[in-house]
């Protein structure tokens, strides 16, 4: 018997074995051919041209053409523009990789000896730059009559760098900076000859003179809710867009009591740098309901953008142009929201450069828009003493415990005491079930979370925006991943279920008290 | 068992909790500024000299220019901290700007100020364009003077440039001033054709010898004429037609090569053209006689400008008749001898057409051939064409004929 025994545990044992052993070789070959296969997009043969518009776009105004020498043509203008802004492009990137690349085709001979000179000193040093200019106002002083030279001043360009010695950032700056420039057309390409650092024109616009008083004591009595259609959420502008049914929403939103909504705009969905107006279009008419139902609309900018690179800011600053400017107008608009918790980037993008990226986002939207207050949605009250003093209101989101909101808010609230305070995000998923462990709160614990949460928000008269109107069938892995005991609770923190019956918390954000 | 999820438990939290650092707090760093100079010329060697409290490694010297920047690291020299700037900083006039910084604080900042250096010598770059202009008051080639030290800076607004022009006997000067990095200066062109000739001096500097030619100005009218040796229409002979002198309106000869179209208009309304270049203001322009009489009138054109007056030339016929023998079933046409003016026989190449026409007068075909030795021959193969009647009507050189034939075998 014993032998039989250990006879069957042998065979199982050598069966096994050699399962195994095939499976190691098959997943080893796997492997080989997978390293294989990678390396470079094929593509990358061809040596496609990146075009320009995608990778620097800052914003170019030519303030005067005015010359003695020759008319300007706006073909030349558009030609000159191009390979200035080229030339700072690659001036950028030299500076950015210590790299010689393409300075030749936008410098003269003897300009381009001055930056590989500079380039060397910094090899040497072991230090490299990020850097970004935001505006350039250049003013023609001459242009040859034979059209091959131009000399032009261009006025308080905003400069933006980070210098890194080695891996680490050592220090970040922004400076508003004049050069006199002069170009020479060589071979077809406009190049620097000369270039002199000059002195700023003082700045005559006026950036203080902005009328947001309305809007701010508007805030000061806000009710809203965060709004995501029931059947697109994280994607109110995608396929799904259907304006009967956000109207219908809207309808129950005003119902309900509220008087805001916040609505948030992705980055890539809105087409970045080159914004797509039909997306516009859609945000027009989510607006238009908006104002037909008379809900305020807060637009969150900026959604699923977590890029920050220096590189990269003049695209997201002609985002933010073409939207703000697009519906800056429009009377349903409340404000600008720039980022949805972009504290949650420190860890992953350096705290430095996110904080950086917003400081220089909230002076823009001020310029383009100076008629709508502007704010951030910080992921924590502890958080949101960032940047208090360049945004007009202070927002924040709040998912942990009751008990504790009064303490943090007053915290917040003695830190920053001059400007109104939104509780931006708060909610209560009534997810019960395998997945939390059946810790969660259920229907009847989120009704117990509002009242509790409405009774100080309505004590304290802190204006507030809960999250959300309808749980959501399916949550986009962007939002919260694929895990289930991560994502399942993003489908419950409705106060309509997915078919759109009341639940229970719905009873106490039906009532809003104070209601208009 | 429990203990072990326990200890597990710790460990996954371990694992999950973030680390949490606390800045490192410094007490700022107190810095002045020794150098006192602000004002350099470019060249000149640049020392920064600092003094702070405190000492540290990460007091750097952030230096930027128009061309770029640079981090200059810690550099102690008996309790001072001293930054040397390099050449490529020194050497590049107009505002350096620095900062003084220490872990992303600004501790001082301020610029200095490096003016061109121009003891050392000027350098000048010249740009004249374009190279050519017409003749008379409206057009001009401008030169423009880019001045530079040996550094290769612009040198300083209102520096002064004197620009000599020479154009045949009269040299001027002229003085203008520097003004957004370069001077320049229209060198308005002369009411005669030819060389301007233009150098510039800076600092002691000159620069080469540039040159505008000046070409003469739009043409003006002018007058033609035909040469011919006989005014017989023998498709032969060449007819030559001649201008005068094609000048602008200051006098000035046209340039070699102006092309002249001369537009000929026949009886019929029909056009013919030949074109010719000028030398020296006169053009030539040939063209082959007609080949049957008629009357021309022609002008000619310089497109854009200017025109001639209108000739008129009428040719004889040279060619008084001719025979035509059918042969082989009448499917073998001889046509000619051709003979001109003094019977001779004309020139190979003239153009005899016969239309061939049904004898219920349905047109059929068209044949064209060229005379040979002054005959041509037509032969009418029986494949393309049956037997029968037939009306020929053959054309050459403005003569026509008519003949009904009946073809029969071949």
């Amino acid at each position: 018997m014993a032998v039989k025994l250990n006879k069957t545990l042998y065979r199982t044992i050598i069966i096994v074995t050699f399962v195994a052993i095939n499976a190691l070789i098959i997943s080893g070959i796997g492997s080989a051919m997978v390293f294989l296969n990678t390396g470079a997009d094929r593509t990358s043969m061809l040596h496609l041209e990146v075009p320009m518009d995608e990778v620097y776009r800052p914003k170019v105004e030519w303030v005067s053409l005015e010359n003695p020498g020759r008319p300007m043509e706006q073909q030349t203008l558009g030609e000159i523009t191009n390979d200035y802004m080229n030339a700072w492009h690659v001036r950028n990137i030299a500076f950015k990789k210590n790299d010689y690349y393409g300075i030749e085709d936008f410098y003269t001979d003897s300009a381009r000896v001055r930056l590989y000179e500079n380039i060397n000193l910094n090899l040497q040093n072991n230090n490299w730059y990020k850097r970004t200019t935001l505006n350039h106002n250049p003013e023609i002083d001459f242009y040859s009559t034979d059209g091959t030279m131009v000399v032009f001043k261009d006025h308080n360009v905003t400069e933006y760098q980070e210098i890194y010695s080695g891996e680490d950032l050592l220090f970040t700056e922004r400076d508003t900076i004049s050069y006199h420039v002069m170009m020479l057309l060589e071979d077809g390409f406009w190049r620097i000859r000369h270039l002199k650092e000059i002195e700023n024109i003082k700045d005559t616009t006026n950036y203080s003179n902005r009328d947001i008083t309305s809007k701010i004591e508007k805030i000061k009595n806000l009710k809203g809710i965060n709004y995501y259609p029931k059947d697109s959420p994280w994607d109110t502008f995608g396929k799904h867009f259907n304006d009967t049914i956000i109207d219908q929403d809207f309808k129950i939103i005003h119902k309900m009591g509220l008087n805001t909504i916040r609505i948030f705009i992705q980055y890539e969905d809105f087409g970045k740098s080159m914004a797509n107006y039909k997306k516009i279009e859609l945000l027009k008419k989510v607006l238009d309901a908006a104002e037909k139902n008379n809900l305020d609309v807060l637009i969150t900018l900026f959604d699923f953008y977590g890029d920050y690179d220096v590189s990269n800011w003049t695209l997201t600053h002609r985002h933010a142009e073409a939207i703000v400017n697009a519906v800056k107008e429009h009377p349903a608009l409340l404000g600008w929201d720039l980022k949805n918790e972009p504290d949650l980037d420190f860890d992953a993008r350096g705290k430095h450069r996110v904080l950086g990226w917003l400081e220089q986002m909230i002076i823009n939207i001020k310029q383009l828009d100076p008629n709508h207050p502007v704010t951030i949605g910080w992921s924590s009250p502890e958080a949101a003493v960032e940047l208090s003093d360049d945004v007009d209101f202070v927002s924040y989101h709040y998912y942990r415990a009751v008990g504790d909101f009064k303490q943090a808010h007053d915290k917040l609230k003695s830190l920053v005491p001059n400007k109104p305070k939104l509780l931006q995000e708060y909610g209560m998923s009534s997810y019960k079930g395998l997945w939390n462990l059946y810790r969660g709160a259920d229907e009847q614990g989120q009704l117990a979370y509002y009242e509790e949460m409405q009774n100080i928000l309505y004590k304290e008269n802190i204006p507030f925006m809960f999250w959300t109107l309808y749980d959501f069938k399916s949550v986009p892995k962007s939002v919260a991943g694929s895990l289930p005991w991560k994502t399942k609770k993003q489908h419950f923190f409705g106060c309509l279920d997915t078919i759109g019956n009341p639940k229970p918390a719905f009873k106490v954000l039906s009532n809003i008290k104070g209601r208009q | 068992m429990y203990k072990k999820l326990i200890i597990l438990y710790i460990l996954f939290a371990l694992g999950c909790s973030s680390k949490k650092e606390e800045a490192p707090r410094t007490v700022p760093i107190k810095a002045s500024l020794v150098t006192q100079k602000t004002n350099y010329k470019a060249g000149d060697s640049i020392r920064l000299v600092f003094t702070a409290d405190q000492q540290s490694e990460n007091i750097k010297l952030h230096i930027k220019n128009a061309f770029g920047t640079l981090l200059l690291p810690y550099q102690k020299q008996n309790d001072q901290i001293v930054f040397t700037l390099p050449t490529n900083f020194t050497r590049k006039a107009g505002l350096c700007f620095w900062k003084l910084i220490q872990e992303n604080e600004t501790l001082l900042k301020g610029n200095i100020d490096i003016i061109p250096m121009t003891e050392k010598g000027t350098n000048m770059e010249t740009y004249f364009g374009p190279r050519s202009i017409t003749a008379g008051d409206n057009d001009y080639s401008m030169l423009v003077i880019a001045p530079t030290d040996v550094y290769d800076n612009t040198v300083s607004n209102s520096t002064e440039v004197t620009i000599k022009t020479q154009f045949l006997e009269k040299i001027s000067d002229i003085k203008v001033a520097t003004n957004n990095l370069m001077a320049w200066y229209n060198v308005r062109s002369p009411r005669k054709s030819g060389r301007v000739l233009v150098t510039a001096l800076c600092n002691g500097t000159t620069s080469n010898e540039l040159t505008t030619i000046v070409f003469p100005a739009n043409s003006t009218d002018f007058k033609i004429d035909a040469i011919m040796d006989h005014d017989f229409a023998d498709g032969n002979q060449i007819i030559k037609f001649k201008s005068d002198k094609i000048k602008d309106e200051f006098g000035n000869v046209v340039s070699d090569g102006t092309l002249v179209t001369f537009m000929i208009k026949n009886q019929k309304d029909a056009y013919l053209y030949t074109v010719g270049t000028t030398i020296d203001g006169v053009v030539e322009a040939r063209t082959l006689h007609p080949a049957a009489a008629a009357e021309w009138n022609i002008q000619a054109y310089i497109t854009g400008a200017s025109k001639s007056n209108a000739i008129n030339v009428s040719f004889k016929t040279a060619i008084a008749d001719y025979e035509i023998y059918f042969s082989k079933g009448n499917r073998n046409l001889d046509i000619g001898p051709l003979k001109s003016f003094m019977k001779q026989l004309v020139p190979d190449g003239i153009l005899v057409q016969l239309d061939i026409y049904s004898s219920t007068g349905e047109f059929i075909e068209t044949k064209k051939t060229t005379t040979k030795k002054g005959v041509s021959n037509i032969f009418l193969s029986p494949e393309y064409l049956p037997d029968g009647t037939y009306k020929f009507i053959i054309e050459a050189v403005g003569i026509k004929k008519e003949i009904i034939k009946e073809i029969n075998g071949g």
